[in-house]
């Protein structure tokens, strides 16, 4: 048994045991479902940027692409991807891991992922709760945050091997 | 026109198929963990966490942001709610923050997808800088009004 599969056997005991306990299990399964009908579709988005991806741009021209775009502009098209990207957060790992494998460095992986949390289609919600500068703060902060976490996460790690 | 090479989109659809379909039961796995979470806790509950002590509740807004996951609307929910409670705007933000850029539940797949260190070190990295965009952020507010 592969290492997902036990993950996914280890979630459905503690799904069923703890869910039963707290007699919750009902509200979960409708969760789950309404959850899973969500992703489906961002799940097979990803499919078809997959297939481009791997379509378009061979491991040699990503290296290449990843070479020419270090620094600065990474950051800032990372930045960018991350903003505009949609879907969870663990649906997008498979592609960055074989990004990963074709030479994109950590630090840009590291800043695509923090970006991911500042959802641009979910500005409003934040503006109801939290008002108009609130908003625009702490979203620019967060941008400036990812950069300093791409360039820590990146100098740790390379120090470290 | 783009001229389409057969053999080469072959090979892309295979291997795309081949690493989602890996990504398959992690993610059957999480959004399960996700929606027990979620069921299980209501958001009226989050509020008996805090101190309302200034230095202690980002950094438990952050503790518990971390071991939450789900779309961040809902964050935004609780949050909107723990500051109708008196909770500070700082423990609010650090949780929210965290909330969205902590992944503790999907940890497990982030190891095996990026790797070990790099998503150990990514997290904490995240965890700590979700208390310092707390501290920025209502900084900047004040200094502000």
């Amino acid at each position: 048994m592969n290492k997902g599969m036990i993950f996914l056997a280890v979630s459905i005991i503690l799904f069923i045991s703890i869910g039963l306990a707290t007699g919750k299990i009902n509200q979960a399964i409708d969760k789950f479902i309404s959850i899973l009908t969500n992703i489906v579709l961002v799940l097979m988005l990803i499919w078809v940027i997959m297939v481009l991806t791997d379509y378009f741009i061979t491991p040699k021209e990503m290296a290449k692409f990843m070479e020419n775009n270090k620094g600065v502009k990474g950051w800032v098209i990372a930045v960018i991807a991350g903003l505009v990207s949609v879907g969870a957060i663990y649906l997008w790992y498979p592609m960055l891991s074989k990004m990963k494998k074709q030479g994109i460095t950590n630090d840009i992986i590291t800043i695509f992922l923090y970006n991911r949390a500042i959802k641009l289609q979910l500005l409003p919600m934040m503006l109801y709760y939290f008002g108009l500068m609130y908003t625009i703060i702490l979203t620019i902060v967060m941008i400036i945050m990812s950069v300093a976490n791409g360039i820590i996460v990146k100098k740790l790690l390379d120090s470290s091997q | 026109m783009i001229k389409i090479d057969r053999k080469r989109l072959n090979r892309a659809v295979l291997k795309s198929t081949q690493q989602i379909t890996k990504a398959i039961p992690i993610i059957l796995g999480i959004i399960l963990l996700i929606s027990l979470a979620i069921a299980s806790i209501k958001n009226t509950d989050y509020s008996l966490l805090f101190t309302k002590n200034p230095v202690i509740d980002p950094l438990i807004g952050a503790m518990f942001g971390s071991i939450m996951a789900g779309n961040p609307v809902t964050s935004y929910i609780i949050g909107g709610e723990l500051l109708k409670q008196g909770i500070s705007l700082m423990a609010v933000t650090s949780f929210i923050v965290a909330w969205i850029t902590v992944g503790t539940l999907q940890l497990p797949y982030e190891m095996m997808m990026l790797g070990k260190r790099f998503a150990i070190i990514r997290n904490i990295i995240a965890f700590v800088s979700s208390i310092l965009v707390a501290v920025i952020t209502v900084s900047i507010m004040v200094m502000i009004q």
